[in-house]
């Protein structure tokens, strides 16, 4: 019987169920695992490699859940607070000093060979993070798409599978919603207001 | 409107991107610059991925460079060892994903270990094998730089004697092979590679089997039709005297230049298997070009091949493998002896038995198409009966008739665009049956065949469950001409099938044309008599099939209710489904039955998941889930065929339906799409063909269901349109057909209702006025159609051209329809409601729609809402808001 498990477990479904101030709540108990993930990833020794993100947060959370007895409803549900977590943490990491500068010409590390025009490791994932919360608010559920698919590094088959949508639609949304992204970051043209 | 607008920019973008740029002329200005600007940042983050080219696999220390060929069973890669331990060539070979079923992988992993147990010169070297991360096995084998043998003997224009020494090359092989247990099943020239310095090599013992696990299941073979020996082609158990068989074949092309029984098509190979026709090699074969190519005049090479050499090669090609050389070894041996110029051991067969011959080989017609062997049975009755020889050649001729009518039709129904063909071979063969039939009167076993050939000139005329041509009328009369000659027949097990047979279909028939209560009346007889059969003989796997079919056919018919509408899942009907099921999952026990089991599981869940898709959306998706997964076990090569491939449209077209109802629209569309690729392709294959048209109509009725779910009036409008032309094109076929014609006037009502909802006023006013009038007749006529009925009690009230409404008419076929279904029918409730309402009767709305919501399934908790439930109940808050 473990309190803090089942902590985790009710926060967990008041995140599903909508409640945003409860993924907040949740994530300093699973955080500090996952920081080590992101850390391997951000200070990344040899170029030329992407990061196998989804082997290792699968390790540290299936570490978690045999540790804390944390139920989790579904597996969908768990990837997608998980990948959720990912971008917080890489997040946090381009605010903190050690994150560099924008289009530094240092190796860049990119969260997916379709992602490389964003230095993950920089303030870039700043300008990312924020144009995925204004894509949020048209579409919601590309978002998550693309959470799954590049912060836990799904394929797409594991993200349809995950989701609930078909292989075809999630090609078809990662597609849209990277050139959504891209024209909103990189597009160079006026941007609307 | 912001949404809409969001959705126009995300549409257009995916078709510029599948369809070209030139799908952005017609937009809005500013939506145009917002898509271009996207297919700009497109361009620029996909141009910096890496090149697909870059994807060849690798397998463990193997890094694939190229693709040497890919076949039935997978891919075989140029590969070279890729850790630096030492450099060398392999080829890898992987099985292919989609067909990585379980009886695939198996004979896979049964080559791997076959192969590593072989180390012979003349077959190619198994080094290495393993499993990837996704659990697929592949082989590492030597890399053999050389030429398929036919190409290699021809490009070097060898003499006989040189051809002959190669061919003991690979007799020695496989020899080497038989005696180390493994028959390789597949001999061909593909399959023997040639190496510069003149070594054959035997590849791909994916087809061998250890002879000693001997196993009869063949039903998921890949064989080569050209090369293959008759106990192949029958599936029965092969042994060393299969291989026997395809390396004189081999041999006879190696030396000829040409098949040895002329024609080598399937339809060819089959008939022979069968024994419906005798063949033997005729080196006369040989033409002037083969003779050229091997260096001699084709007198010389004719007569070479014949004396010895032909005696040893008929040994070799007999069809009854116990008369074939027991073993390679002695073919082998009796070939070095013609080369020797000894006396061979094989013997030339008797005067006696040549002229028992059934034809004698030079007069043997040369089949190219299998339509010709209809005009073979033709010809071969009238030379037959100038020559008088009377009951022999009576029951040849009928061999013949009956292997047209039945097995070589059931050949003819799995090629597409072959529906109009087989009508032709089944009436010419029925012509010649009925005309023995009046020699022989009194003959039992004739006239069952007799029947039989009407039962699938029935299915193949009308049936509107198959492929057919859409001539009800006939094919009810042939079902009916079958019945007849059953009469006085007796009780045996073949009739009592064969008439519950005749009986079910008939009733379809029946029931589909609009017939109902007959043809129900009739199918619950064949159920009950084929019920009746497999209680007697419980261990026949195909009549537990046979009932499981019946029942789910009167299941399906009984819910329909004449009509095509399904009228809801009754409890009956549940039963009905249920018992199904069991009978099914008896045969799927057993091996010969696996397949037809799987496709019979597969299409009783699909019926199931038809009845529930409007009232229990969630539990029909298990249903189809469970349908698509029954199909999925079936054997690549099954997948494949015409009957699955229909099913899976017709699986893709009800779920389309179901995820529409529950919401989730685009996954609807898109699956709808699906099934509708395939018909397509089906329909361009054979454009005859009705029952492929019929499902395209449900199609488009399901996208433009969907569509005006989701509020796209337009594109609902042209898919209704779409459905109620095809409904038009398959009443010009069968004009009677009251199904298409309900169906085509609803189709037109709710285009006309889409049409105004998207404010266009002249097209809904034409088509609803046209669909409302095709509909009232229908449900005014002597013998009132259900789904008519039904359709004008709710068409009357909803359509959206407010001139043609009419509460009054509505309200009474609304009571019409409650009267006809039993007061069991919730629409017909909520019919009575909406038009009650319409009326100015309030109370009267209200407690009538009470009624139907009473009347509906439970909702499940915590699964979406059908979209009946959450009309009828918006409908009782909107009578209960207004004073």
């Amino acid at each position: 019987m473990s309190t803090e498990g089942e902590k985790i477990t009710q926060l967990l479904e008041e995140w599903r169920l909508g409640d945003q101030s409860a993924f907040d709540r949740i994530a300093p108990a699973v955080l500090d695992h996952l920081r080590e993930v992101a850390r391997a990833y951000l200070t990344r020794e040899r170029p030329g490699h992407t990061l196998q993100a989804t082997a290792l947060v699968n390790e540290v959370f299936l570490r978690l859940i045999d540790s804390q007895r944390v139920r989790y409803s579904s597996r969908a549900h768990f990837y997608a607070f998980a990948a959720k977590l990912m971008r917080r943490i890489l997040v946090d990491s381009a605010r903190s000093g050690a994150a560099r500068k924008r289009g530094s010409s240092l190796e860049r590390v990119a969260l997916a060979p379709e992602l490389a025009w964003v230095d993950a490791a920089s303030e870039e994932m700043l300008d990312l993070d924020l144009a995925l919360a204004e894509l949020a608010g048209l579409d919601p559920q590309k978002v998550q798409t693309l959470e799954i698919r590049f912060f836990l590094g799904a394929t797409s088959e594991e993200t349809a599978d995950l989701t609930g949508q078909s292989r075809a639609k999630v090609d078809r949304d990662i597609k849209f919603a990277l050139s959504w992204l891209h024209r909103r970051l990189r597009g160079s043209f006026p941007v609307k207001t | 409107m912001a949404a809409s607008r969001d959705q126009q920019i995300e549409d257009l973008f995916h078709d510029a991107l599948e369809r070209g740029p030139h799908v952005l002329l017609f937009a809005d200005s500013a939506i145009r610059r917002e898509v271009e600007q996207l297919l700009e940042s497109y361009r620029e983050w996909s141009a910096a991925l890496p090149p697909p080219s870059a994807a060849l696999p690798r397998f463990g220390p193997y890094q694939c460079e190229s693709i040497l060929g890919a076949g039935g069973m997978g891919t075989v890669y140029r590969a070279h060892r890729a850790d630096g331990q030492f450099q060398q060539e392999v080829a890898v070979k992987v099985l292919r994903g989609a067909f990585a079923s379980e009886g695939f992988r198996e004979r896979f992993l049964n080559e791997r270990e076959i192969l590593a147990r072989l180390n012979h010169p003349g077959v190619a070297r198994l080094l290495d094998g393993g499993m990837t991360q996704e659990n697929q096995p592949y082989l590492v084998m030597e890399l053999v730089a050389g030429q398929p043998m036919d190409e290699y003997c021809d490009a070097r224009r060898l003499d006989l004697p040189s051809r002959l020494a190669l061919f003991d090359q690979v007799l020695d092989a496989v020899d080497y092979a038989h005696r180390h247990l493994v028959v390789h099943r597949d001999i061909k020239p593909g399959n023997i590679l040639v190496t510069g310095g003149g070594q054959a090599k035997l590849l791909d013992f994916g087809m061998s089997k250890t002879a000693e696990a001997e196993d009869t299941n063949t039903s998921t073979r890949a064989l080569t039709p050209r090369y293959a020996s008759p106990e192949q082609l029958r599936a029965e158990p092969v042994g060393v005297a299969s291989d026997v068989y395809s390396a004189a074949i081999l041999l006879f092309e190696l030396l000829t230049g040409a098949h040895p029984f002329g024609d080598s098509s399937l339809t060819r190979s089959l008939e022979i298997a069968r024994g419906a026709v005798s063949a033997q090699p005729a080196p006369s074969a040989a033409s002037e070009a083969a003779a050229l190519s091997r260096g001699v005049s084709l007198s010389a090479l004719r007569h070479s091949l014949s004396g010895d050499l032909d005696v040893v090669l008929r040994k070799a090609l007999e069809h009854d493998p116990v008369r074939r050389y027991p073993s390679i070894a002695q073919f082998r041996a009796d070939l070095r002896c013609v080369r020797e110029g000894r006396v061979v051991s094989a013997r030339p067969a008797s005067a006696g038995y040549r002229a028992a011959r059934f034809v004698r080989r030079h007069k043997l017609p040369v089949v190219l198409a299998s339509a010709a062997a209809v005009a073979m049975a033709a010809g071969l009755i009238a030379s037959l009966w100038q020559a008088r020889i009377a009951q022999r050649r009576f029951a040849e001729v009928r061999s013949l008739a009956r292997f047209v009518v039945n097995d070589w039709n059931s050949e003819l129904q799995q090629l597409p665009g072959s529906t109009a063909l087989q009508k032709r071979s089944v009436e010419k063969s029925l012509e010649y049956l009925d005309r023995l039939a009046g020699e022989a009167a009194g003959d039992r076993s004739l006239r069952l065949e007799l029947a039989e050939g009407y039962l699938r000139l029935g299915n193949v005329l009308g049936n509107p469950f198959r492929a057919n041509l859409g001539e009800r009328g006939q094919a009810e009369a042939a079902y009916s001409r079958g019945l007849r000659i059953l009469e006085g027949l007796g009780d045996a097990v073949p009739v009592r099938r064969l008439r519950a047979e005749l009986h079910l279909q008939r009733g379809g028939v029946r029931s589909f044309g609009g017939d109902t209560e007959s043809g129900l009346v009739e199918i619950r007889s064949g159920v009950a008599e084929l019920k009746n059969l497999s209680a007697a003989l419980p261990a026949d796997s195909s009549l537990h099939l046979a009932v499981a079919l019946s029942l789910e056919f009167l299941a399906r018919r009984s819910a329909a209710q004449g009509g095509l509408i399904e009228t809801g899942f009754t409890p009956a009907a549940a039963a009905l489904y249920a018992d199904a099921t069991r009978e099914a999952s008896i045969a799927l026990g057993t091996d010969a039955a696996r397949s037809s089991a799987l496709r019979q599981l597969a299409a009783i869940e699909n019926s199931q998941a038809i009845q529930l898709g409007s009232v229990q959306p969630s539990a029909a998706l298990e249903r189809h889930r469970q349908a698509l997964a029954y199909l999925d076990r079936l054997p690549a090569p099954e997948q494949l065929n015409l009957e699955v491939r229909r099913l899976r449209a017709n699986i893709l077209i009800n779920r389309g339906f179901a995820l529409g109802q529950a919401g989730r629209h685009a996954e609807g569309i898109a699956d709808a799409q699906r099934a509708g690729e395939i018909l397509e392709a089906w329909l361009h294959q054979d454009p005859g063909n009705t029952a492929a048209r019929y499902q395209l109509t449900t199609v488009h009725r399901t996208i433009g269901l969907i569509e005006s779910y989701r509020r796209r009036d337009r594109e609902a409008a042209k898919a209704f349109e779409a459905a109620a032309d095809l409904h038009g094109q398959l009443l010009q076929v069968d004009p009677e057909n009251l199904n298409y014609r309900y169906l085509r006037s609803e189709m037109l009502v709710r285009a006309g209702n889409s049409w105004a909802a998207a404010g266009d006023r002249a097209g809904a006013r034409d088509r609803s006025a046209e669909g409302l009038r095709l509909m009232a007749q229908l449900a005014a006529g002597p013998k009132p159609n259900l789904s008519a009925v039904f359709g004008a009690c709710r068409w009357l009230v909803e359509t959206r051209v407010a001139a043609l409404r009419d509460f009054t008419r509505a309200a009474h076929f609304c009571r019409q329809a409650k009267q006809l279904t039993n007061h069991s029918d919730p629409d017909a409730y909520a019919g009575l409601a909406a038009a009650e309402f319409g009326i100015g009767n309030r109370a009267a709305a209200i407690r009538e729609l009470n009624q139907a919501i009473a009347l509906l399934p439970p909702a499940e908790p915590g699964k979406p809402v059908s979209q009946q439930r959450r009309d009828m109940e918006a409908g009782l808050r909107q009578y209960q808001r207004i004073p």
